[in-house]
């Protein structure tokens, strides 16, 4: 989002920010929660743990905003704060899990988590919907945290190859690999539901 | 064009997303025809994905979301005790956000504070006013404690909750020392507790 399409912009929020206005901060909160919050629940899918990372990574950017010298933007840089956040979470649980594979680390019943309500649609439409889902959220949760990253940036979010590259600070060519290869084990996890 | 397998990947992945024609990776479609059934798939994944996931979501509660990373700030900022570490606070807000309810949320923070009254001292001077710190997590909920000397008593009050009828019995909590307590309710503000120890 160009800060310059917004209003206030964000680096005029961020000002008033670094000089302890924290109504400007939480302007930015609401500006960005919705999309911090759904790369978080995409990455671990489970509501009550993507609410808390969320807070987390909104605190965190508070706690970060007098260091932030707005060469890169709010969101790029806030983005990185909720990437590792949730990462960091992702290591605890999969220590706690006790695999060697991080692709290991989600536990599948937090796939079956409880979500929050959403709109209601026609029960066959759901029903088909909801074997999409569990069928992408398994194949996804095969995919290491780095590769369902950027797969879900490049897909979902329509981000080109350099602004994934910026969001995620890694080179150009680590992010098309990772795609590449993310794709490839997507396909293969896939066979089954989508017979070529 | 020199080729590796880093190269071939860019120019795959390139392909896949239509930056680049199928001349232009010809070559490696000769070697390999199965590249067209994986541009296929990769591109009905995406579809799919684009389905089900969401670049944006609304979040749950917006409101009380910011209100709580404002508190958590807050608290951090005004207190020099080290603060409290996000496992902890993982093991608490998963609690309260199963507690839809106003009066549910306001009975949490209650039992909250009898138990930290608890925890104090027994020996407490009549000089020593300590005002310990309650939360509400119902932001239309002030939770306060305050020792009153001439009462000899910590006085929790919960201002905010809605008016019950005053006919109807409470139950569920009990001081669980010296359990002399008075339930006071209030019209206008809801519920009261006196709680001496």
């Amino acid at each position: 989002m160009a800060d310059d399409t917004l209003d206030p912009p964000d680096s005029v929020l961020v000002s008033r920010c670094q000089a302890g206005d924290y109504d400007a901060y939480d302007e930015l909160v609401t500006r960005y929660r919705g999309k911090i919050y759904a790369m978080i629940y995409n990455m671990i899918r489970n509501d009550a743990d993507a609410w808390d990372l969320a807070q987390e990574a909104f605190i965190k950017a508070w706690k970060a905003l007098p260091k932030f010298k707005a060469d890169s933007e709010f969101y790029t840089w806030l983005y990185r704060i909720a990437h590792n956040t949730t990462y960091d979470f992702l290591r605890k649980k999969s220590n706690k899990v006790g695999k060697d594979e991080f692709d290991d680390g989600i536990r599948r019943d937090m796939v079956d988590a409880p979500t929050t309500p959403r709109e209601a649609s026609a029960p066959d439409e759901q029903a088909e919907r909801t074997d999409l889902r569990r069928t992408l959220d398994a194949a996804l949760e095969k995919l290491s945290p780095d590769h369902r990253e950027v797969i879900l940036m490049k897909e979902v979010e329509g981000l080109q190859y350099n602004e994934i590259a910026e969001r995620i600070d890694v080179s150009i060519g680590t992010v098309m690999s990772r795609i590449f290869y993310a794709r490839k084990k997507l396909q293969e996890s896939l066979k089954e539901y989508r017979p070529s | 064009m020199k080729h590796s397998p880093a190269n071939d990947e860019d120019r795959l992945t390139r392909w896949i997303d239509g930056e680049l024609s199928d001349a232009d990776v010809s070559d490696l479609l000769e070697a390999d025809p199965s590249l067209m059934a994986l541009k296929t798939e990769a591109n009905a994944i995406g579809a799919d994905l684009r389905q089900e996931f969401n670049a944006e979501e609304k979040v749950p509660y917006g409101d009380f979301f910011n209100h709580q990373i404002r508190e958590r700030i807050q608290e951090e900022d005004s207190t020099n005790d080290a603060p409290v570490t996000w496992r902890e606070e993982a093991q608490v807000l998963p609690i309260f956000t199963k507690m839809r309810t106003a009066f549910g949320l306001a009975f949490l923070a209650m039992v909250a504070g009898i138990l930290g009254f608890t925890m104090l001292q027994a020996n407490r001077g009549l000089n020593d006013t300590q005002v310990v710190r309650a939360f509400a997590p119902d932001s239309s909920v002030t939770a306060m404690a305050i020792w009153n000397d001439a009462a000899g008593a910590t006085v929790l009050t919960l201002d905010g909750l809605k008016p019950i009828d005053t006919a109807q019995t409470v139950a569920g909590v009990s001081a669980p020392l010296n359990p002399e307590f008075d339930w006071q309710l209030s019209e206008s503000s809801g519920l009261l507790a006196t709680l001496t120890f």
